[in-house]
């Protein structure tokens, strides 16, 4: 249960009480699902940027201490997007130890060999692993490969992908409403220990929210793989976030299961707001049962006089 | 920097702070995002100072940097992307830069069996053919996967006015005795001048927002009349025509090719559109729809996309109907296409309310929703732009209107007579 | 040795510690409560009361070795795309080679059952059940489409898996009784986002245990496992068990007493029926044949486990 304490916490951290906010125990598979019109690419330039970073700097947990920090060497495939949608990010965030990390798209370069495509991540990685070290790999939309490899199955891609994940700390993108590759998603969510996944409201589009992440426990425990003292107990919480298109995100936490009663009738004539628009659909998405959400009828009255952080801090009062 | 998002104060470079929360921008972000027009400033309502971007990999920009194009302009949207334009200024709107971004593909579905998005997807090309024959020389080929060449001969020509203003220009036209059929490079710049004249002093009175863009750009898009036809039709030097005889291998062997020759020439701009793109009626049943070689196909062709920084863009259209649900249409939305646009007609209950609200302001009678499911880079940065029903079409001669949408009332006596008829 | 358990979670206990004999555990789990919980209680169990026990681990899914497998008494073996005929042949053949009864008990784990085809699923089987085995294999209900699709009609591999098993354990979380609770969603509809807060990977979790007796008498038992204190307790289902069917059937039919009292019951679960001395030492796989001796049939001296009235 959220108390009004964890309210107040605005950086983004997939661990408890871990310094490294973003990254994965080594060898596990970390598991970003996002729906068709929340693409995770503002949060995997979070993680590349800490994992290049010498000082644990993310700009998605800002405030968190300047902490030394050995920078892994970070691989980024993507099969579905180029350099393009990633510009912003990269010219903004990953500044620091720019020589580590590498964005890799079949699309835009025609030189790399899509059937071999765990061949040469392998000997990459292989090349920049050493004891204590291990690099990071980020693997976005792999589905794809299934259709554009012919003859290649589930299991066989699932072989490609483990063989990574013996060398890496591997954090796999995937969309979630693909029909043909739910198998694929099924498989990856039994291997892997974290799973985040990016869902719109559901009331739709809001200008002031563009969707919630959700951290969830996966089925493999990190203790299993990792035997180091760093905590990887996993922050299982949501959050709301707020992406613009000039590359800075926000986000705040969402505690979901709020003990607070939600008026309909007074929500049918403001619903035209945008504000309360996106406060309803924060409050429904993790919905469990109705009664656990009920909105104050205050915060609507007040709403036009309310800023909507006046609105939130009301709500952590409420908690 | 010549990307550089124009209005933007050259100094303010100072960082946003990150907790800048921009719910507290509220206020400031005005009710004016309500219009479409507005809309598209999403950005600029953050006004603190936008950073200029750097170049992305110098090799990149420099080329940028030196390919100039009548048909290119700077995104609204993202200072470091050139825009060309869908040849339908509404549709530009809603994909928030203000046109396609180059390298980009954008995908119209369409519900039901109308037939809007080939209208789209010709406008699409004329567009390139248009600047064309503005500039006098071949600067945009065209490529139609799928068609013959009688597609060509379809393509729409530029909304020449009202009948009065047409006869103006019948007349001055024949006065100068020139027509499009007999330029060459002799006298390029004569006609270019003639018609960098003419929309300039058009437009400049009838859209007043974004005149300063139309001076700027001005054969960045125009307006086109659906039921005139561009003559002469394009020939193969601005057109070529892809069949699908040999399967897709071919036909991505064949696009290879031709993009291969035509960008040897560094002023040339491509256009690829496939129009009906899994339609039975040219696709078959068999092959070609099967799911993984269609994967496949778009996938490589995605590649040949971006294989030339800055210099092809792909517009393709599909029937949602028959692919709704199906992995087919699935991977098309979320992975392959970067735009994807759908367009909605209405049902017939709707149709008869609207004729019966608007009886007499019939031009406010729509004919179909358009969603926005996907748009160029900003979805794929993570910006949630998915808009169903927010946005309704009125397909006329001149124009593809896009508007807000908003539910019709029955006012009063139209209720009354409702309920006595009952 | 027997059958007969006082209470549940002594049984649950000897299942645990490998005491009671259960050639096959099928363990079936989704990924909003998977097993890993499960295994590890097994493992610690089983590991404390058999201390020679060594662990032979086939792993579908597991990329790294976990840590409870010891190099050189325990093995990881990796089959996934692989063909498990040759590796497990060999793997079990050097080890009957070389100690021709092995007395060390073996735990085999299967991480999932799932990469299997239902077509061999059963010669995967017959390859690793021995005696002197306890397999205990997870089978993910929510991966339920073959991965290597083929269509025949034959039963699937679930139905095969739970119709060799000795003992099932239904891993779920504890809102599973909820219809709208995402554990239900998910089986249903597929995996579906978001998660919600606290709903995945609990550590306090529900089992459903089904634990067939040799006499092919099944018992059922719930329990919920609470892993960080490691701590079972039986929960009973208000809508359940078939005996209480019965008597509620049996009630005010007639006058005469047509009901089990509580202590009847317990005494008839007791009982242990005959011929379980002869289906000790059987292989693991297959129910055992359990016949009444009759009148008319020989009496043979030479067998021991005969029934001598």
């Amino acid at each position: 249960m959220a108390s009004a304490s964890d309210l107040q916490e605005q950086e983004l951290s997939f661990y408890q009480g871990n310094i490294h906010s973003l990254i994965a125990p080594e060898n596990s598979i970390s598991l970003i699902l996002h729906e068709p019109a929340n693409y995770p690419s503002w949060l995997i330039s979070g993680i590349i940027q800490q994992s290049i970073s010498s000082n644990n700097e993310c700009y998605l947990s800002q405030q968190s201490p300047a902490y030394p920090k050995t920078p892994s060497s970070t691989f980024f495939y993507s099969f579905s997007e180029t350099e393009q949608t990633y510009s912003k990010y990269f010219l903004k965030y990953i500044t620091q130890n720019k020589s580590l990390f590498q964005f890799i798209s079949p699309l835009t370069d025609s030189t790399i060999s899509i059937e071999s495509w765990n061949k040469s991540i392998i000997t990459k990685v292989k090349e920049t692993k050493t004891k204590d070290l291990t690099p990071v790999v980020i693997l976005e939309s792999p589905e794809l490969l299934l259709s554009i490899i012919p003859g290649l199955t589930i299991p066989k891609l699932l072989t490609q992908i483990m063989e990574i994940q013996k060398y890496a700390t591997l954090y796999i993108a995937l969309s979630t409403d693909l029909i043909n590759s739910s198998e694929l998603v099924i498989s990856l969510l039994h291997r892997s220990s974290i799973i985040l996944s990016l869902t719109s409201l559901t009331t739709g589009r809001a200008d002031d929210i563009s969707g919630v992440l959700s951290i969830s426990k996966g089925p493999i425990h990190n203790e299993d793989i990792n035997k180091k003292l760093v905590s990887f107990k996993i922050a299982d919480r949501q959050f709301v976030y707020f992406v613009s298109a000039n590359g800075y995100v926000d986000q705040w936490f969402a505690s979901v299961s709020m003990p607070m009663k939600l008026i309909i009738i007074g929500l049918t004539t403001v619903y035209e707001s945008l504000e309360i628009k996106s406060l309803c659909g924060l409050f429904t998405n993790g919905k469990k049962s109705p009664e656990q959400f009920d909105l104050s009828m205050a915060f609507i009255i007040f709403r036009n006089i309310l800023e909507i952080h006046a609105i939130k801090a009301m709500v952590g009062m409420l908690i | 920097m010549s990307f550089r998002r124009r209005g933007d104060v050259v100094g303010g470079r100072g960082p946003v702070p990150m907790a800048s929360n921009p719910m507290l921008n509220r206020t400031a972000a005005p009710a004016g995002m309500r219009t479409p027009m507005t809309r598209t400033g999403i950005i600029p309502t953050r006004g603190e100072g936008h950073p200029n971007i750097s170049p992305v990999s110098l090799d990149q920009k420099s080329k940028e940097d030196v390919f100039k194009h009548l048909g290119l302009k700077p995104s609204i949207a993202l200072s470091n992307i050139n825009c060309v334009s869908t040849g339908t200024k509404d549709i530009d709107t809603i994909l928030i830069h203000g046109g396609l971004p180059v390298n980009c593909s954008l995908l119209i579905e369409e519900d039901g069996n109308t037939d809007f998005s080939g209208i789209l997807l010709k406008r699409y090309v004329s567009q390139g053919i248009v600047q064309n024959r503005k500039e006098g020389k071949i600067v945009n080929h065209c490529i139609a996967v799928g068609m013959e060449s009688n597609f060509g001969n379809e393509l729409p020509d530029i909304y020449a006015g009202n009948s009065k203003e047409r006869k103006k220009k019948l007349v001055r036209e024949q006065e100068g005795k020139m027509s499009v059929s007999n330029i060459n490079a002799g006298n390029d710049l004569k006609i270019a001048w003639r018609y960098k004249k003419d929309p300039l002093a058009k437009e400049d009175d009838s859209i007043s927002s974004n005149a300063s863009d139309d001076s700027k750009y001005p054969d960045y898009n125009h307006d086109f009349d659906i039921t005139s036809k561009i003559t002469p039709s394009p020939g193969p030097t601005e057109i070529s025509y892809i069949r699908l005889d040999g399967g897709y291998d071919h036909v991505i062997f064949e696009i290879k090719k031709t993009v291969e020759r035509e960008l040897k020439d560094k002023n040339k701009m491509i256009r690829i559109a496939i129009p009906y793109m899994l339609n039975p009626m040219v696709y078959g049943c068999e092959d070609l729809v099967e799911f993984h070689s269609v994967v496949r196909f778009l996938y490589e062709l995605r590649r040949i996309i971006n294989s030339y920084t800055g210099r092809i863009t792909l517009m393709a259209s599909t029937s949602s109907e028959l692919f709704e649900g199906t992995n087919v249409l699935c991977s098309l939305e979320n992975l392959i296409f970067d735009g994807v646009l759908r367009l909605v007609p209405f049902p017939h209950e709707l149709n008869i309310l609207m004729e019966k609200v608007y009886k007499t302001q019939r031009e406010k009678i729509k004919q179909g929703y358009v969603d926005v499911y996907r748009v160029p880079i900003l979805s794929g940065m993570g910006l949630m732009e998915k808009r169903l029903k927010e946005y309704s079409f009125k397909n006329s001669k001149s124009k593809f209107h896009i508007e807000q949408w908003s539910i019709p009332v029955e006012e009063e006596d139209v209720d009354e007579k409702k309920n006595s008829e009952f | 040795m027997s059958a007969s358990v006082a209470s549940p979670t002594i049984l649950l206990n000897r299942i645990f510690s490998l005491r009671e004999p259960c050639p096959f555990i099928l363990v079936t789990d989704t990924f909003i409560q998977s097993a890993t919980y499960l295994t590890d209680e097994l493992i610690t169990k089983a590991r404390s009361s058999a201390t020679d026990l060594s662990i032979i681990y086939l792993s579908f899914e597991t990329t790294h070795t976990p840590s409870y497998i010891q190099t050189g008494r325990d093995q990881f073996i990796n089959l996934l795309d692989k063909d498990f005929e040759i590796i497990l042949t060999k793997t079990f053949q050097n080890d009957s080679s070389l100690n021709q009864i092995s007395n060390t008990r073996k735990l085999i784990i299967i991480d999932s059952l799932n990469y299997i085809q239902p077509n061999k699923i059963i010669s995967f089987l017959k390859l690793i059940m021995n005696p002197s085995h306890t397999v205990y294999g997870i089978y993910h209900q929510d991966m339920n489409f073959q991965l290597n699709q083929s269509k025949n009609p034959s039963p699937s591999a679930y139905t095969y898996l739970h119709y060799l098993s000795s003992c099932v354990f239904e891993v779920k979380p504890t809102d599973f009784n909820d219809s709208d609770s995402l554990y239900n969603q998910i089986l249903s509809n597929g995996p579906v986002f978001p998660l919600g807060v606290k709903s995945t990977q609990q550590p306090l979790f529900f089992i459903e245990l089904t634990y067939r007796r040799k006499s092919g008498r099944s018992l059922e038992y719930n329990f919920t496992i609470d892993s960080s204190t490691h701590n079972y307790e039986v929960i009973t289902l208000e809508n359940n068990t078939t005996d209480q069917d019965d008597e509620t059937l049996l009630k005010d039919l007639t006058t005469f007493n047509l009901g089990t009292t509580r202590k009847q019951r317990e005494q008839r679960d007791k009982v242990d029926l005959p011929f379980l001395e002869a289906q000790k030492s059987m292989g693991s796989v297959g129910s055992s044949i359990v016949y009444e001796f009759e009148k008319d049939d020989d009496y043979d001296e030479e067998d021991p486990f005969e029934d001598p009235f």
